[in-house]
């Protein structure tokens, strides 16, 4: 990713010596040698660390959120996925576009990831973004490969029976330790304060053991980002318990444009499917017998 | 004590293991959804116990630590149920002996510096019967794993206090040298089910010394004067604030104490807490001593670096490398140690 990266330190550099932006919001190389990590450049000297690589996975768009980051003026590398999650929050103004200045990337995919063989918007608009940085001439259109070859789990495990099914994602689900990581990393899992964090809390048991409710923990998550999830893949990637949380969300995927026909989240306007309802919709909780 | 025994591969003696499976629940590293954990060997598939020789000798720990054996992410205080106006307590499930098979030299010392904090007074009595009903098996590693920074934390790589060091001739077969009156007894039980013979201790690999250990008193009084660095606020911006770092750490053990009920039953557990977390300092009427994730950044490589080394005299870091790997943006005790100065080798 030569071009990209020598295209970014330099637009980096002359933002900041520019003062045009406080900050420049991109990644660097870990210090660990294991491909590239969130950074914060501040000044121009700093600018020279960034770079861009098939490892710079970490959607950064969400940072924007945090205090250290609001009010000022930030420069966010931004590949097309993260774009799209930017894009909600611009959308429910949590952000001020014009506080922030977008490089966007024209994103060469990430290694190993599923998510970008199906990825249909790896870059971002042109329009939207400030600058568009891209590897232009090593950049062959690779097609895009077919949901079922980039997810064979997912039909593989709609064919188990009801018992298979709930033995696997009890296997998985129970070597969750609660760290939070998949909530953190995800672009749109945005809440001021999220449900599983309030005091007393007396509908969700925080427990950490085989038999506490780590299910409910992670089925209420992925139904609260079904329509949000644009497909980064962070969840996954980053449990350090490898539990496949993406295979939820892409099955919800499914689901949902199976019902609710071809909304895609960050690219198509709010709002967004399952944030309204209209009478003649299906009702999956059928509320016969109740008033 | 210290003659060694062997066995003429890991088979042999994990099914000498097999043969004591009702005396002890015993536990080795393995796969589970090409994960590395400890799992209890009597409920693991054929590929699983496969699995166990790879990960026991590799010269990393799995991915989960050896702390939850003593400190399990969540353990009943009391359990209870109600008849009417009549409140039964309930038995608590009694911690079986156990053996740990495969544990790794920084998870030994680990427990050492947990030890610190919960053997003193007042004993934690819970954590006190685990370890007591628990024999260590360590393996030894011949080479530093790629996030390995134990010798800079004092650690030996292929020695440790465990009951009993194991390690592996070229032919495969295990040697098991007992260092403890446990360990002792548990390789003498292991001997009358399994086939083992008496033989010399098998030479533990030698680490040159090529590198220096870390001062506990330098790193502490460097980090002294970082109090008020920029170094953490902007360590800080990219921190995302989950507990990866503090539930995956052999050292960390801190905890919160819960309530649950339901309906007629109910119990008081405590549960594995992280210092990354907002709600971990925060109080009753609202104030939060730490608001901000640099607060809590920083707290945790103080507790690490500083505080732990005020109070015990020691760093309270094995180097297992486990934050540097797990970190999903790269935060580790190595990059906070290189953050904050690189004097600490110097001198």
């Amino acid at each position: 990713m030569r071009k990209i990266s020598e295209a970014l330190r330099e637009v980096a550099g002359r933002l900041l010596r520019s003062g045009e932006v406080d900050l420049v919001l991109g990644y660097a190389w870990s210090e660990q040698g294991q491909g590239t990590v969130p950074y914060v450049a501040f000044t121009a000297e700093e600018a020279a660390n960034l770079c861009f690589d098939t490892t710079s996975r970490m959607a950064l768009s969400k940072y924007l959120l945090q205090d250290t980051f609001l009010g000022k003026r930030v420069a966010l590398v931004v590949k097309g996925c993260d774009y799209r999650a930017l894009k909600l929050s611009l959308s429910e103004n949590r952000i001020e576009r014009k506080h922030t200045y977008l490089i966007g990337i024209d994103c060469p995919m990430m290694d190993g990831s599923p998510f970008c063989l199906i990825c249909q918007h790896k870059c971002p608009p042109a329009e939207d973004v400030d600058i568009l940085l891209t590897e232009a001439d090593e950049a062959g259109e690779l097609k895009a490969s077919s949901h079922q070859e980039a997810f064979p789990e997912i039909p593989s495990i709609e064919r188990m029976s009801g018992d298979e099914r709930f033995e696997y994602w009890k296997r998985q689900l129970n070597r969750c330790k609660r760290c939070y990581s998949c909530r953190h990393a995800c672009p749109v899992c945005t809440c001021r304060q999220c449900l599983f964090d309030r005091d007393n809390q007396d509908a969700v048991d925080p427990a950490k053991d085989v038999l506490a409710q780590h299910q409910f923990y992670h089925i209420i998550r992925a139904f609260h980002v079904a329509d949000r999830c644009v497909g980064c893949g962070q969840c996954a990637q980053v449990c350090p318990e490898g539990i496949p949380l993406h295979l939820l969300h892409q099955k919800l995927q499914l689901e949902l444009h199976k019902h609710y026909g071809s909304y895609r989240a960050g690219l198509d306007e709010l709002p967004s499917p399952l944030s309204h309802a209209h009478a003649h919709e299906p009702d999956f909780f059928g509320k016969v017998g109740k008033q | 004590m210290n003659s060694s025994v062997k066995t003429e591969s890991l088979d042999s003696l994990l099914a000498a293991c097999d043969r004591l499976a009702g005396k002890y629940r015993i536990f080795a590293p393995t796969l589970e959804d090409a994960v590395t954990g400890f799992r209890p060997l009597d409920a693991m598939t054929k590929e699983q116990r496969k699995a166990v020789d790879a990960i026991a000798f590799a010269n990393k720990p799995p991915v989960t630590s050896v702390k939850s054996f003593f400190f399990p992410d969540s353990e009943i205080y009391i359990k209870f149920s109600r008849e009417g106006r009549a409140v039964t307590q309930m038995d608590l499930d009694v911690c079986a002996p156990q053996i740990i098979l495969g544990a790794k030299s920084c998870d030994v010392r680990s427990v050492e510096l947990i030890d610190k904090v919960f053997l003193a007074g007042p004993i934690d009595t819970m954590y006190q019967e685990r370890r007591q009903k628990t024999i260590v098996i360590a393996t030894v590693c011949h080479e530093m794993g790629d996030n390995c920074a134990c010798q800079e934390f004092g650690v030996s790589p292929a020695a440790s206090a465990a009951d009993v060091l194991m390690a592996k001739g070229c032919r495969g077969d295990i040697y098991l040298t007992p260092q403890t009156v446990k360990g002792e007894q548990l390789v003498q039980e292991l001997c009358t089910v399994g086939s083992f013979a008496v033989c010399a201790s098998l030479p533990i690999p030698v680490f040159d010394g090529a590198v220096e250990q870390l001062v506990a008193e330098q790193v502490q009084a460097r980090m002294d004067k970082s109090f008020d660095s920029p170094v953490w606020e902007r360590l800080a911006m990219t921190c995302i604030g989950c507990g990866t770092c503090t539930y995956y750490c052999p050292t960390c053990h801190c905890y919160d104490i819960r309530d649950f009920s339901r309906r007629d039953q109910g119990v008081r557990y405590r549960t594995w807490d992280s210092c990354m977390f907002l709600s971990f300092t925060n109080m009753a009427g609202g104030h939060n001593p730490r608001p901000t994730r640099a607060d809590r950044l920083r707290n945790r490589f103080f507790h690490k670096l500083n505080y732990f080394v005020k109070k015990q005299g020691e760093l309270a870091c094995v180097g297992c490398g486990r934050c540097a790997e797990l970190c999903p943006v790269g935060i580790s005790i190595s990059s906070v140690l290189k953050q904050i100065g690189s004097d600490l080798h110097e001198s």
